[in-house]
C-alpha cells in the first residue's frame, strides 16, 4: 500500500507587499493536498497563486502561518533530509564545477572525498552530464545547468523532489527532452515528485495527477487524474485523449488565469 | 515591510544628532581633551565668527573657484581627448589601458613635481587636480562612445546622416548619460585632490584654513574648517548624484 | 553606488578586449607611447630648455632610485610606510567588513545608516589629519589612523553590496542540502561575495597607500612620503623623483598582484572576467 509522502492540512500564508504597510496579500488559503509515495503530481495555476509558496513550505524554507505540513508523517519545521528541491532560476553555485555542485550535499554530510567523487560521478552520469564534470556553470548551457541542479538534489537520494518550474526558463525542445529524462530517472529511483508548472502540456506529459489552483488567495480548484500509459512518447502526446485532457485543464484554468490577470494589472473588469 | 521614506530620514537624523550629542557629552565630561576636540556647540560660535569676518565665504570661494577652473579646463580637455581616443581606435585601445593603470596608481602623490614646476601656488594645485581628474573623464568618454547601441548607429546610416550629423544627433546624445558618470567621478577626484593639496601645501582656501588652525592651535577654527569641507563635499556629491539621475532619465 | 563602484566601472572600461593579435598590436603601441614619452623627457632635460635641476633626465632618476635601493637608504622608510599601510588596511578592512555586513544584512539599519557612510566616503579624509596628529602624535600611529579611515569606506560599501547580491536561491539550496552555521558562511556566503570583496580590498589598498604617504608628506619623521618631501625641501630634485619612482613602481606592482589574484580566484566566471586588465 502506498502511504502519503507529502501532506498539507489547511495551509494558509500571507505576505506584505512592498511599499505599503496595509496591503497584505493572502497567498494561500486553507490548502490541503496529499501526495502518495511514488506519485508525480503537478501544480498548475495562474501566476501569483502561491504554488511556489506551497513548495517552499513543503521544503521547510518558509513556515506556514496556519495549518501544518508533513513529510512521511514528520511535521515539517525546517529542511527535511528526505526532500530535494529544484528551482526555476539558475541555482547552481557559479564558483563550483559540475562535480563540486553535485557533491555539495555529501560534503555537508561530512562524507570522505573518495566516496563523494564516486557517487557524484554516478549521479552525473544519470543526468547525462558525463564529460562535463570539471566545467564551471558559466561554461554550460541553461539546460545543462538545470541538470546539474537536479543531480545535486538527486545525490542525497531524496524520497521526494519538489520542483518549482524547473524547466520554465528553457526552450521548448530542451524542456521536452529533460521531462522525458526526469520520468526515466523517476522510473528507476521511484521518488515522489511535486512539480509546479504553468505549462499544461508539460503537466499532462509528466504527471499522474494534475492539481489546478485558483487565483489569489490560492486554493485547490480541481484535480485531474492522468491515466495515460507511460512512457508518454510522441504517439501518446499526439493522441486524442491527451488533447482532451489538455482542453479540460485549460477550461478549469482559464477563468482563474483571467482573474489572476486582473489582479496583476489592476484592470477594472466586470 | 519597508517603512516610508520620511520615517527613515527621521531615524537617520536622530542617528546623526545622537552622535553629535555623544561628542558634546564626552568633551563636557572631559573624557576627551577639549583642547583637541571642540564641542559641537562651540563649532557654531566659531562658524558665526568666521562668517561675520567674511573669512569663511572668501576661503570657500577660493576653493570652489579652483575646482571650477580645473573642471572647465580638465573637463573640456578630457572630453576632447576621450573623443579622439574613440576616433583613433588603435591608439585608443593602447593608451586607455595605460591610463587605466595610471588611474589605479596614487597620482596625487606626484604633487611635489607640480610644486617644482609651478612653485608653491594655486596653479600647481589646479594642475595636479586636473591631471588626477581628467583620467576618468577621458576613459569614460571613450568607453561611452564604444558602447553606443549598434542599432542606433544603423538608424543613422539608413537615414544617410553626414559624419557631423551622426556625431551630434546620434553618438553624443546616446553616450551622454554614460559620459556623465565619468565627469562626476572626475569632479569628485578634482575636489579631493584640491582640498588635500591645499591642506598639505598650505596654499589657497579651506584646506589652508585647516592647516593654519592646526599650527595656531585654534581648535574651534580647525573644526569649522573640517566641517565646512565636509559640508561642501556633501553638497557637491548630492548635486552630482541628482544631476546624474536627471541626465540618465532621458 | 558611490565613488568606489564607479571607479571599478571606469577601470573596467580601460581594458584591452579582443583577439590576441589585436592585443599584441595594442601592446606594441603601448610600448611605443611609453618609450616616446621617456625619450621626449630625456631630450627636454638634455636640451637645457628648462633648468635641468627641475627636469632631471629619466636615466639620472632611475640611477638615483637604484642607488637608494642598493645602499639601503630607502629601506627603513619603506618599512615604516609598509607597516602603516598594512596596519591601516587591516584595521580599516576589518571594521569596514563588519559594518558592511551589518548594513547589508539588516535592511532597516542599511536604509537608515548606509547613506551616512555613502556621503562621508567622498569627503577628503586628509582634512582630519590635524586631529589625528593631536591625538596620536607625529609618529606612525597618526598615519595608521589615516589609512584606516581611508580604507574603511570603500571596503564597507563593497561588502554591503556584496552581501546584497548573494542570490537567495543559493542560500535556500544550501540549507536544503544540509548547510548550517559556519559551513553556510564558508561554503556559500564567502565564495558568493568574493568578487565584490576583492574589488573593495584593492580599492581600499589604493586609498590606504595614498592617505599614509600624503600624511607623511605633511608631517612625519619617517616613511617614503616624508623622504620625498625632505628631498623637495632641500631641493634635491633628482632624488625626489627617484623616491616617487620607487613609490609608483611599488604601487603598480601591488595593484597588479591584487589584480592577478582576483583573476585567479574568480576564474570560474568564464572568459568575460578577464576584460578589465590593464597592461
Amino acid at each position: 500500500m502506498r502511504g502519503p509522502m507529502l501532506e498539507a492540512n489547511y495551509v494558509s500564508k500571507t505576505f506584505g507587499l512592498d511599499g505599503a504597510l496595509a496591503a497584505r496579500v493572502q497567498a494561500l488559503s486553507e490548502v490541503s493536498l496529499t501526495v502518495a509515495q511514488g506519485e508525480f503530481v503537478s501544480l498548475i495555476g495562474p501566476s501569483g497563486c502561491g504554488k511556489s509558496t506551497l513548495l517552499k513550505i513543503f521544503g521547510g524554507l518558509t513556515p506556514a502561518e496556519q495549518g501544518e505540513v508533513y513529510v512521511r508523517g514528520d511535521r515539517v519545521t525546517g529542511p527535511h533530509p528526505h526532500i530535494g528541491m529544484v528551482f526555476q532560476e539558475d541555482s547552481t553555485f557559479p564558483w563550483r564545477t559540475t562535480l563540486g555542485n553535485v557533491e555539495f550535499g555529501l560534503e555537508m554530510r561530512g562524507m570522505a572525498r573518495r566516496e563523494r567523487r564516486d557517487r557524484s560521478k554516478a549521479t552525473i552520469d544519470l543526468v547525462g552530464l558525463t564529460g562535463f564534470e570539471h566545467r564551471y556553470p558559466a561554461e554550460l548551457s541553461g539546460g545543462m545547468r538545470q541538470r546539474v541542479a537536479i543531480a545535486r538534489a538527486l545525490i542525497l537520494e531524496p524520497q521526494a523532489l519538489l520542483m518549482d518550474e524547473p524547466f520554465g526558463a528553457l526552450d521548448e525542445q530542451t524542456r521536452i527532452i529533460l521531462g522525458e529524462q526526469l520520468l526515466r530517472i523517476q522510473g528507476k529511483l521511484g521518488q515522489t515528485i511535486l512539480f509546479v508548472t504553468h505549462n499544461i502540456n508539460e503537466a499532462v506529459q509528466l504527471s499522474d495527477r494534475v492539481v489546478v489552483m485558483t487565483a489569489r488567495p490560492g486554493q485547490i480548484k480541481a484535480t485531474f487524474n492522468i491515466t495515460l500509459p507511460k512512457p508518454r512518447d510522441s504517439r501518446i502526446i499526439a493522441s486524442e485523449a491527451f488533447g482532451r485532457l489538455v482542453a479540460q485543464i485549460w477550461t478549469a484554468l482559464r477563468e482563474e488565469s483571467l482573474k489572476g490577470f486582473v489582479q496583476a494589472t489592476g484592470a477594472q473588469v466586470e | 515591510m519597508p517603512l516610508p521614506q520620511w520615517i527613515i530620514v527621521g531615524l537617520r537624523s536622530l542617528v546623526i544628532l545622537g552622535a553629535l550629542f555623544a561628542l558634546e557629552l564626552m568633551v563636557r565630561l572631559e573624557w576627551i581633551n577639549p583642547l583637541f576636540l571642540a564641542r559641537p556647540t562651540s563649532w557654531v560660535g566659531a562658524f558665526r565668527a568666521l562668517m561675520a569676518e567674511g573669512e569663511l565665504p572668501k576661503l570657500a570661494w577660493i576653493t570652489l573657484s579652483e575646482i571650477g577652473l580645473t573642471f572647465l579646463v580638465g573637463g573640456a580637455a578630457g572630453l576632447l581627448l576621450g573623443t579622439l581616443l574613440y576616433r583613433f581606435r588603435r591608439v585608443g585601445e593602447a593608451s586607455s589601458s595605460l591610463l587605466g593603470a595610471m588611474f589605479a596608481s596614487p597620482i596625487v602623490l606626484l604633487y611635489p613635481i607640480f610644486l617644482v614646476i609651478f612653485g608653491r601656488n594655486r596653479m600647481a594645485i589646479m594642475a595636479q587636480a586636473m591631471v588626477t581628474g581628467i583620467i576618468p573623464i577621458i576613459l569614460q568618454t571613450r568607453n561611452s562612445f564604444l558602447h553606443v547601441n549598434e542599432t542606433l548607429i544603423d538608424v543613422g546610416r539608413v537615414l544617410n546622416l553626414t559624419r557631423r550629423q551622426m556625431f551630434f544627433h546620434i553618438m553624443l546624445p546616446a553616450a551622454a548619460p554614460m559620459i556623465f558618470t565619468g565627469i562626476r567621478l572626475g569632479l569628485i577626484y578634482m575636489l579631493l585632490s584640491i582640498i588635500a593639496i591645499e591642506y598639505i601645501v598650505g596654499v589657497g582656501g579651506l584646506g589652508n584654513l585647516v592647516s593654519d588652525a592646526y599650527f595656531r592651535l585654534n581648535t574651534d577654527e580647525l573644526y569649522v574648517g573640517v566641517i565646512t569641507v565636509g559640508l561642501l563635499s556633501l553638497i557637491f556629491y548630492t548635486f552630482l548624484t541628482r544631476a546624474q539621475r536627471w541626465v540618465q532619465r532621458m | 553606488m558611490g565613488a568606489a563602484d564607479v571607479t571599478s566601472d571606469v577601470r573596467a572600461g580601460g581594458g584591452v578586449a579582443g583577439r590576441p593579435h589585436r592585443e599584441l598590436r595594442a601592446g606594441t603601441i603601448q610600448v611605443l607611447i611609453v618609450l616616446g614619452l621617456l625619450l621626449l623627457w630625456e631630450s627636454v632635460s638634455r636640451s637645457g630648455l628648462f633648468f635641468e635641476r627641475l627636469f632631471p633626465s629619466p636615466v639620472a632618476v632611475t640611477l638615483a632610485a637604484w642607488r637608494h635601493l642598493q645602499q639601503g637608504i630607502v629601506l627603513p622608510h619603506l618599512a615604516t610606510s609598509a607597516m602603516e599601510i598594512s596596519l591601516g588596511l587591516l584595521i580599516g578592512g576589518t571594521l569596514g567588513t563588519l559594518m558592511g555586513m551589518a548594513l547589508g544584512s539588516r535592511p532597516l539599519f542599511g536604509r537608515v545608516c548606509e547613506p551616512i557612510f555613502m556621503y562621508c566616503a567622498p569627503v577628503p579624509k586628509i582634512i582630519i589629519y590635524p586631529i589625528s596628529l593631536w591625538f596620536l602624535g607625529i609618529g606612525p600611529a597618526s598615519k595608521v589612523a589615516q589609512s584606516t579611515l581611508a580604507s574603511f569606506f570603500p571596503i564597507l560599501i563593497s561588502t554591503a553590496a556584496a552581501i546584497r547580491q548573494v542570490k537567495p536561491v543559493h542560500i535556500d539550496v544550501a540549507r536544503l542540502l544540509g548547510a548550517k552555521g559556519f559551513a553556510l558562511y564558508r561554503k556559500v556566503y564567502l565564495p558568493a561575495m568574493l568578487g565584490h570583496v576583492l574589488v573593495g580590498l584593492r580599492l581600499g589598498m589604493g586609498v590606504a597607500i595614498i592617505s599614509s604617504l600624503m600624511a607623511e608628506t605633511k608631517l612625519a619623521e619617517k616613511g617614503l612620503g616624508f623622504l620625498t618631501i625632505e628631498y623637495y625641501n632641500h631641493f634635491r630634485i633628482t632624488e625626489m623623483y627617484s623616491i616617487l619612482l620607487i613609490i609608483f613602481t611599488g604601487a603598480v606592482l601591488l595593484n597588479w598582484i591584487f589584480y592577478w589574484a582576483e583573476r585567479r580566484l574568480l576564474r570560474y566566471r568564464g572568459s568575460d572576467a578577464g576584460q578589465n586588465a590593464f597592461f
